[in-house]
């Protein structure tokens, strides 16, 4: 109990010498993995992400990540058949994947007074996942909430006293639910934060 | 205050993401069309070799269980599909005869087109040519129901001999070709003819020299 008080009291204190606040906006690229590959192959070139933190340190934030990224790939003509080898549909598929991560996220930054800054992090939460396959004039879909850890590298490049280039990759991988498999993609942002204060 | 103009033209610059989170789809009527088969798999299609085709293609109207009499779809397009009905039977090996010399199956085209009819075909539409005295026929699978917004090919092969003791007669193969009803009508004939032979195409075991 004391080691806690102690670690809150040491979190207060670096926060009353060090309170700072930075948001991210980011344009996602994503690459698809596993199962999500298997629905749709393409990488994903629809995306962004938008991210806050709050500096307990200079090197340590914490703080929050929401996404929107869209998946699609159209499928050529093609036969689809049951495992019994009943049913045969065909058509062209248009296979869509909406994605909306919503995760807390802890970052350690290295050099931080640097300009340079490399930074590694985890996120943790959970993310909204809707399959769409249209075939034909119909179209069969099924979304599920996942439980979603996501390891994330990246560089700061600070271009100002207040504002920083912002690239990191991130692999989010949601975990299977009853209603879908396991979903994983790959994330890639470019982007740029500013230090302190909201927009 | 040049960094308040930085936030200014990112925040600007943020619709612009949003109309990639919805992609394309498709761009021509034929990428629509889609041709689904069901069989029965208790079936041995090589125990059987002939069939039976009327001359005219139902037009499934909706009104018939109100007292109506029988439609039929307009010549144009039940020749198209029945001449494919006939060429891709003969080239999987079946031999074409008259209802009334006892044809192992006997095959039923009907069509449709509406955006808001709810489908309801039943066995009454064929009481007018059906060579058989009978109740009503039965799939041996569930496949129909539900809504449709286009224009819809129904092909069924049903099997008399299987009557059944509440006389129903079992439909062993059906196909059902769906699109949109645009363009003109050689374009839509066009695409009638590809997607019966697709419903040949991914139905194998029809073939009567085939293995399955």
């Amino acid at each position: 109990m004391r080691a806690i008080i102690t670690l809150i009291s040491l979190i207060v204190a670096a926060n009353a010498a060090y309170a700072q606040t930075t948001m991210a906006v980011q344009y996602s690229m994503n690459f698809p993995m596993g199962d999500t590959q298997d629905f749709v192959g393409e990488p994903s070139f629809r995306g962004f992400t938008i991210d806050y933190r709050y500096h307990i340190t200079p090197e340590i934030a914490v703080g929050a990540s929401a996404a929107w990224y869209t998946f699609y790939e159209r499928k050529d003509y093609d036969t689809y058949t049951t495992s019994d080898n009943t049913i045969s549909a065909s058509g062209i598929q248009y296979r869509y994947l909406n994605s909306m991560p919503l995760l807390f996220v802890g970052d350690y930054y290295f050099n931080a007074d640097q300009q340079l800054s490399p930074f590694v992090g985890l996120a943790i939460g959970t993310t909204y996942n809707r399959l769409d396959n249209e075939m034909g004039l119909y179209d069969v879909n099924v979304d599920s909430w996942h439980f979603t850890l996501a390891p994330e590298a990246g560089l700061r490049y600070g271009v100002g006293d207040e504002v920083w280039g912002f690239v990191s990759a991130r692999y989010n991988n949601s975990f299977e639910t009853k209603e879908l498999d396991a979903q994983s993609y790959l994330t890639v942002n470019v982007g740029v934060m500013f230090r302190s204060g909201g927009f | 205050m040049k960094k308040r103009r930085l936030r200014l033209i990112v925040l600007l610059a943020l619709p612009l993401l949003l109309p990639g989170c919805f992609p394309q789809g498709p761009e021509y009527t034929e990428e629509l069309d889609l041709v689904v088969t069901n069989r029965d798999p208790d079936f041995d299609f090589q125990s059987v070799g002939t069939y039976a085709l009327p001359d005219d293609v139902v037009k499934i109207t909706g009104n018939l269980q109100d007292g109506d009499d029988v439609e039929f779809v307009n010549a144009v397009y039940a020749k198209i599909i029945l001449e494919s009905i006939r060429e891709n039977m003969g080239n999987y090996g079946w031999t074409e005869v008259d209802k009334s010399n006892d044809p192992d199956v006997v095959i039923l085209p009907s069509a449709m087109s509406s955006t808001t009819l709810i489908y309801y075909y039943d066995y009454w539409y064929w009481d007018w040519w059906y060579p058989y005295s009978w109740w009503g026929w039965y799939y041996p699978y569930p496949i129909y129901g539900g809504s449709y917004t286009s224009g819809s090919v129904f092909i069924q092969m049903t099997y008399p001999e299987g009557i059944t003791a509440a006389d129903n007669i079992p439909v062993v193969w059906s196909g059902i070709l769906n699109g949109l009803l645009e363009g003109s009508t050689a374009e839509i004939n066009s695409r009638i003819e590809t997607s019966i032979d697709q419903a040949y195409t991914q139905s194998p075991y029809l073939n009567l020299g085939s293995a399955n």
